[in-house]
């Protein structure tokens, strides 16, 4: 078996590990880590359900290979947040009822890290977009994208309020 | 996190029809308000552990493998070379099972034609084989290796094509079965020939409905663990009924259902395609036991497409009406299309007909159902099981015929549509109906979307679809599961805080959430001091699991059960204590006191240490111990295979829901775009309103899907063609439409049936959207699509021939 040791800090931990070059990130981080919260629901980067923060920027880490990360940085949703407080998103995700099953909670709430980075007031079009490529089967988005705006406007320092109601039913093919 | 206090937060409106019995609950507790999801925190921080999360020390890894051929007999098949493969641990066949003695066949399965491995290929992905190996990638290759001969013989991929006597055979010397004829039900009630004889316009129409499959996020996974020193073997699966799983797997490998643990951990959606065995959780609890060491078995997303899917449909319809628009008779010849092995296609037969009348009066109904094999993957059970396909049919045939008479087809429904003061009334089809509050459900939609006056000013292209149903919760469906069960055991420590241990299986619903509220009411603690156990086997009493609907109305009552039995014990001893009647005792904010003189209490906490501890506190005679209630709910329904005309009071109780879609078509594009919907839910008592609307919202996103596009499609040789994300595409970010509060409205009844008022939720979105998208694509191109789903080149082809026909360019 090919292998490489790589050098990666994984949620400001630093590792030093021997894998194999063909070993998608998604795994090395769930077999060899233990680090369970980057799902598996697909094999070719089509539903974010593994997404995790790589140098503070998202990717599909069953698209990405452990390898690759060497000298890198990698945020899971182990990461996010601490044992006393949760980040704001993680919190407006539970308030806002966005986990049913839960299975794609990690990666729409590391997609949206990412997204609050780069756009802090997104609009409700600009959330339901910049989330495009996590799948949810069991919410329809709805609870979603509330939690995010929720997250959004206290991550501001605004008061938490109600996501913004404006548009409506106008969903696209 | 805080608590929606008033449900009319979460929906645009809560209207409520009808009073509680008096007494019937308490309205200032938890019970009725928005408790925070129990298990929300766990999910955020991404701790949930689910199936394959849970490592197990030394586990290796099993792969099935799967038939190349749509129908064939497999002549050899040769397991040398792959059992060679340094790293590979076992590779069996049907015949290595059956030569070891494993029952190879599932128990209480209506038909006996599902094997945990096939000797004969059904369809392309029929389990022929398995294999484990030390790792995943051992095991894909050991697939690989082994040879596999095949006697290729026709196939059959329509249900009609596979009812003519020259079809081949796909299931032969099966018990029950002729040709390939897997059963009928039949409905016959009323004068159909009056009814036809009445009737000023009798409208008749063909339609097929898609083959749409639940697309869970996290597919069907099990791991298998087996201790030869115990003789224990346990099974985690991604499953909603861990008794069947338990039963069926304990009868395969020859095991007493004592021995064989099944722990649901936290499940990424159900959605009914995980209910009972399959061959993964048979095959690693048997490699688990023949290897000793624990054994992983994951579908990948491809398998999935193999495992589980709705039953397809070809229906055809007459209805008989009156110019005025009174519904006369439904008339319907059903052939469905369960795919390579029975699994559920009986049970569905038998409710799909029971739902077909829907919310309406009928003079006369007459159904012919039957259920046809064809080499295609299985059917299984899926969110609201025979209703998508029933309300797609009936409501596409209600607004052709509005069109057909010159009514408005809102009015028609308003016009047959159950009316409360027919209530407390038994359906034509025998549904004991106490509560259905579909008039108003009628009335909310419209106004939601301002129905009249939208209708009046429609630009071109734009159209209006209405759409109702009337739908189950939970169900009494086959003679081999003549039970409608749920159990549940709550035990108050003795601090006064309580376990509640129950079989229902939440994947995602929120039923922990709400079974601790009702606990928490029902004893007068807080509900952070409430812990739900749920669906594993060595902890949790009997019970059918989840599905249908079913947990929040049949857990849930056999929660409210165990609770007041609980109650009973604890006042018991406090009426002894404050020297009170039980009568006269009321329990609140963790106090148990005596009506009227609210100093005299005493604390639920003391009441159960003195239970536990202190039998000199107790009641003369009664011994120190647990505090335990326990107890079950059976529903009082009946079966329709049972009755000579096919009918029966299926359900505990009835939801009702009216959905209203306004579209725009893009007649270059075929593509729709919803401009406004309207949704309106009778759903009994809302337990907890934002679990409710999660679930109704998750339900129109899947009936959504249903409508646009999602259906398994097959080549000409019976192969897949669509098994991946890119090939089945599911509904996105923004394919769904932004719903706000306003759009939902909830009209609240508090039906008797159970102590609580509730009703299910989990399924009834899912089953309007389809009717009321495609009538709403009919209305704005002047010709009703009948085939799901409804893609942009079926609405294009509509449009083009629609204009052809006219004389005139399309757009
Ligand atoms: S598992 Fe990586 S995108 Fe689906
Ligand atoms: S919450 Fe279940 S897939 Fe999103």
């Amino acid at each position: 078996m090919n292998t490489r040791t790589i050098n990666v800090t994984v949620n400001e931990t630093p590792q030093q590990r021997e894998v194999s070059v063909s070993t998608a990130l998604r795994d090395f981080l769930r077999d060899d880590l233990d680090l369970i919260g980057a799902k598996a629901a697909c094999q070719d980067g089509m539903c974010g359900n593994c997404t995790v923060l790589v140098d503070q920027r998202s990717v599909k880490s069953c698209l990405v290979l452990a390898a690759e990360t060497h000298g890198a940085e990698v945020t899971t949703i182990e990461g996010l947040g601490d044992r006393t407080a949760l980040h704001p998103l993680q919190r407006a995700f539970a308030e806002n009822f966005a986990a049913q099953c839960g299975f794609c909670t990690a990666g729409m709430i590391l997609t949206s890290v990412e997204l609050l980075e780069r756009n802090p007031s997104p609009t409700l079009q600009e959330v339901r977009e910049g989330l495009v490529g996590n799948i949810c089967r069991c919410t329809a988005y709805v609870s979603i994208a509330e939690a995010v705006l929720q997250a959004a406007a206290e991550m501001r320092g605004e008061t938490p309020g109600a996501a913004d109601a404006t548009t409506s039913a106008g969903g696209e093919r | 996190m805080s608590i929606i206090e008033n449900p009319s937060t979460t929906f645009g409106a809560v209207r409520t029809v009808g009073e509680p019995t008096a007494g019937m609950f308490r309205t200032d507790g938890y019970v009725g308000t928005s408790v925070p999801k129990k298990d929300s925190r766990e999910l955020v921080t991404g701790k949930a552990r689910f199936t394959s999360d849970i490592k197990l020390p030394g586990l290796v890894w099993g792969r099935l493998l799967r038939s190349q051929h749509a129908h064939a007999r497999i002549t050899s098949i040769d397991t040398s070379k792959a059992k060679a493969l340094p790293g590979v641990l076992d590779v069996v066949t049907a015949a290595d099972l059956v030569a070891t003695g494993i029952k190879n066949q599932y128990q209480w399965n209506a038909i006996p034609d599902m094997h945990l491995i096939c000797d004969k290929a059904h369809f392309v992905g029929d389990v022929i084989g398995a294999v484990v190996a030390e790792t995943e990638q051992l095991a894909d290759d050991a697939l690989q290796l082994i040879e596999v001969e095949y006697e290729v013989l026709p196939h059959v991929l329509d249900a009609e094509e596979a009812l003519r006597d020259d079809a081949p055979v796909i299931h032969e010397n099966v018990p029950g079965v002729d040709g390939n004829v897997l059963g009928r039900h039949r409905v016959k009630v009323g004068d159909m020939d009056k009814a036809m004889a009445e009737a000023d316009v009798v409208i008749k129409r063909r339609f097929r409905t898609a083959k749409q499959q639940a697309t869970p996020m996290e597919s069907h996974q099990a791991q298998a663990q087996f201790d030869d020193d115990s003789g224990r073997l346990t099974v985690w699966s991604s499953t909603q009924y861990v008794h069947g799983l338990q039963a069926q797997i304990a009868a395969a490998v020859g095991l007493p259902i004592s021995q064989v643990r099944v722990i649901k951990p936290f499940v990424g959606g159900g959605f009914g395609h995980k209910i009972g065995m399959h061959s993964h959780e048979g095959m690693a609890a048997i490699f688990a036991m023949r290897i000793g060491r624990p054994v992983r078995i994951a579908m990948s997303r491809e398998e999935e497409y193999f495992t589980a899917s709705r039953n397809g449909t070809i229906c055809d319809v007459e209805l008989a009406l009156k110019k005025d628009g009174t519904l006369l008779g439904w008339k319907e010849r059903i052939i469905a299309d369960p795919g390579g092995h029975s699994n559920y296609g009986m049970a569905f037969l038998v409710l799909t007909t029971s739902l077909r009348p829907g919310p309406y009066n009928w003079q006369a109904l007459d159904m012919e159902a039957v259920a046809a094999y064809t080499n295609k993957c299985p059917n299984s059970a899926f969110r609201a099981f025979g209703n998508p396909q029933a309300t797609y049919v009936r409501e596409s045939m209600l607004s052709i015929a509005a069109k057909e008479i010159g009514m408005d087809p809102w009015e028609l429904r308003v016009k047959n549509a159950i009316r409360q003061e027919q209530l407390p009334m038994t359906t034509m089809n025998g549904l004991k109906l106490e509560t259905l509050a579909i008039q108003d459900c009628l009335r909310e939609a419209a106004d939601v979307v301002n129905y009249k006056e939208i209708q009046q000013n429609k630009p071109k292209w734009r159209g209006v679809g209405v759409a109702s149903t009337l739908h189950w919760s939970s169900c009494r469906w086959d003679s081999d599961l003549d039970a409608d069960s749920g159990a549940t055991i709550v035990q108050m420590m003795m601090d006064g805080s309580c376990k509640v241990f129950t079989d229902a299986a939440d994947s995602g619903q929120g039923h922990t959430t709400i079974f601790a509220q009702i606990v928490a009411d029902e004893l007068g603690i807080p509900v952070d001091r409430v812990d739900v156990i749920m669906a594993d086997t060595d902890k949790v009493p009997f019970g059918l699991g989840t599905w249908g609907s079913r947990s929040a109305v049949i857990q849930g009552t056999s929660t409210k059960r165990a609770a007041a039995n609980v109650r009973g014990q604890l006042f018991n001893v406090a009426a002894h204590m404050l020297e009170a009647s039980v009568d006269d005792l009321l329990i609140r904010d963790s106090k148990i006191s005596v009506a009227g003189s609210p100093d005299r209490f005493v604390n639920v906490a003391d009441v159960a240490i003195a239970m536990h501890l202190s039998k000199s506190k107790l009641p003369p005679g009664m011994e120190a111990g647990n505090i335990v209630g326990s107890a079950t709910y059976d529903t009082p329904t009946e079966l329709p295979s049972d009755h000579p005309d096919g009918i029966g009071h299926i359900s505990v109780n009835y939801q009702a829901s009216t959905h209203i879609a306004v579209v725009d078509v893009d007649p270059e594009t075929g593509d729709i775009d919803i401009v406004d919907y309207g949704m309106s839910d009778d759903v009994g008592r809302l337990l907890n309103p934002a679990l409710v609307k999660g679930q109704l919202l998750g339900g129109f996103a899947h009936g959504l899907g249903f409508a646009w596009g999602e259906d398994e499609e097959f080549g000409e040789d019976g192969s897949p063609l669509n098994f991946d994300f890119t090939g089945y595409q599911i509904p996105t970010f923004t394919d769904v439409p932004y719903f706000t509060n306003d759009q939902m409205r909830v009209v609240q009844t508090y039906d008797p049936a159970v102590p609580d008022g509730q009703k299910g939720a989990g399924e009834v979105g899912l089953v309007c959207p389809a009717p009321a998208i495609a009538a709403a694509v009919a209305d704005a191109i002047g010709v009703a699509i009948t085939e799901m789903p409804m893609t942009p080149a079926k609405i294009l082809k509509a449009i083009r021939e629609r204009a052809a026909a006219a004389g005139a360019p399309a757009a």
